[in-house]
């Protein structure tokens, strides 16, 4: 819709990817352009990193800034939560997920009560995801996280590094904290097909929401 | 005479994705239990997330089949094609009348 196109050099090894910009000051540059549309992206970090704050900042600016729904899964904290997690950021997420801009749909894959007998397929997780984009057109799908879906549903021998062979950008985020500073910082470690920074970035989280510093430091060609 | 236990009630939900030959066996099973162990004391619903897939947020349904046990609280889950007998038995809590 209104994603940008990462045009390559004449007799670039890099194909022509759609971008979806992400609209956060630094990150698309450091990305090129964005995020590959229509693809997958991996953002993995410790508790605190900022992982669930860049994914619902992705959807918060894809809807506003590019016109582009967005569905936000929580696998893990509730809507309300979600809600009240970011009143500190800068966004009234009330007022937006009540627009479902972005809509955020719930899936508890907590297993308490539940009993296994027999076979049984995951097609119920899958109907829920495809009837939540169907509901609101969503361009920008966001699964948080991807380990409880691993942890509840895969087998053991599922590891983290099968899952980022299946994704074609993949992004690190990391938290240092001393004393009462917490700095944390964002890596791109790999994106298929497309060029970026290789550097490692300062990730700053304001009451303005999120932004990369560090730019053309030591930015790869 | 027994204690009678007939004024319990038994609300099931089995969620379903379309008549997968899993769900066949879950509804035929399902349907066997009650028969023998709930009869007249039962409401059976059988819900296709195919046809309804707004349904599933209700009962936090991600696989299927699921079998819901509504009442007696607390909520029960049951998933699979209930193949066996003695773990659906138990995990429903029915206590057979004889």
């Amino acid at each position: 819709m209104h994603a940008a196109i990462f045009e390559p050099k004449v007799g670039s090894l890099f194909p022509t990817i759609e971008k979806a910009p992400t609209g956060i000051a630094g990150l698309d540059e450091i990305t090129r352009g964005g995020l590959p549309a229509q693809r997958s992206t991996l953002v993995c970090g410790g508790p605190g990193c900022g992982k669930t704050a860049l994914a619902m900042e992705f959807l918060v600016r894809g809807a506003q800034q590019f016109g582009e729904p967005g569905l936000f899964v929580s696998f893990e904290a509730r809507p309300q939560t979600l809600v009240e997690n970011f009143r500190s950021f800068g966004f009234d997420l009330d007022a937006l997920v009540a627009q479902k801009q972005p809509a955020i749909s719930h899936i508890d894959l907590s297993r308490g009560e539940i009993i296994e007998t027999g076979e049984f397929t995951r097609t119920g997780l899958l109907l829920r995801l495809e009837y939540g984009i169907k509901q609101i057109g969503a361009a920008r799908v966001v699964l948080d996280t991807m380990e409880t879906i691993f942890s509840t549903l895969a087998n053991n021998d599922e590891t983290e590094e099968k899952i980022s062979s299946l994704v074609d950008t993949w992004i690190a985020l990391d938290l240092e904290v001393v004393g009462d500073v917490r700095r944390r910082q964002i890596y791109i470690v790999k994106s298929r097909g497309m060029k970026h920074s290789r550097a490692t970035h300062e990730l700053i989280m304001s009451n303005n929401g999120l932004s990369v510093r560090g730019l053309g430091l030591e930015d790869a060609p | 005479m027994m204690v009678d236990t007939s004024d319990k009630k038994w609300v099931l939900r089995l969620y379903i994705a379309g008549r997968t030959p899993a769900a066949e066996r879950a509804l035929a099973n399902i349907k066997t239990i009650c028969a023998e162990h709930l009869q007249g004391q039962y409401s059976l619903e059988v819900i296709d997330l195919l046809k309804s897939p707004a349904l599933a947020e209700g009962d936090q349904i991600f696989a299927v089949p699921t079998l819901v046990r509504q009442l007696p609280s607390p909520l029960r889950k049951i998933i699979g094609d209930l193949s066996n007998t003695a773990k659906v038995v138990v995990g429903l809590d029915i206590q057979t009348v004889t």
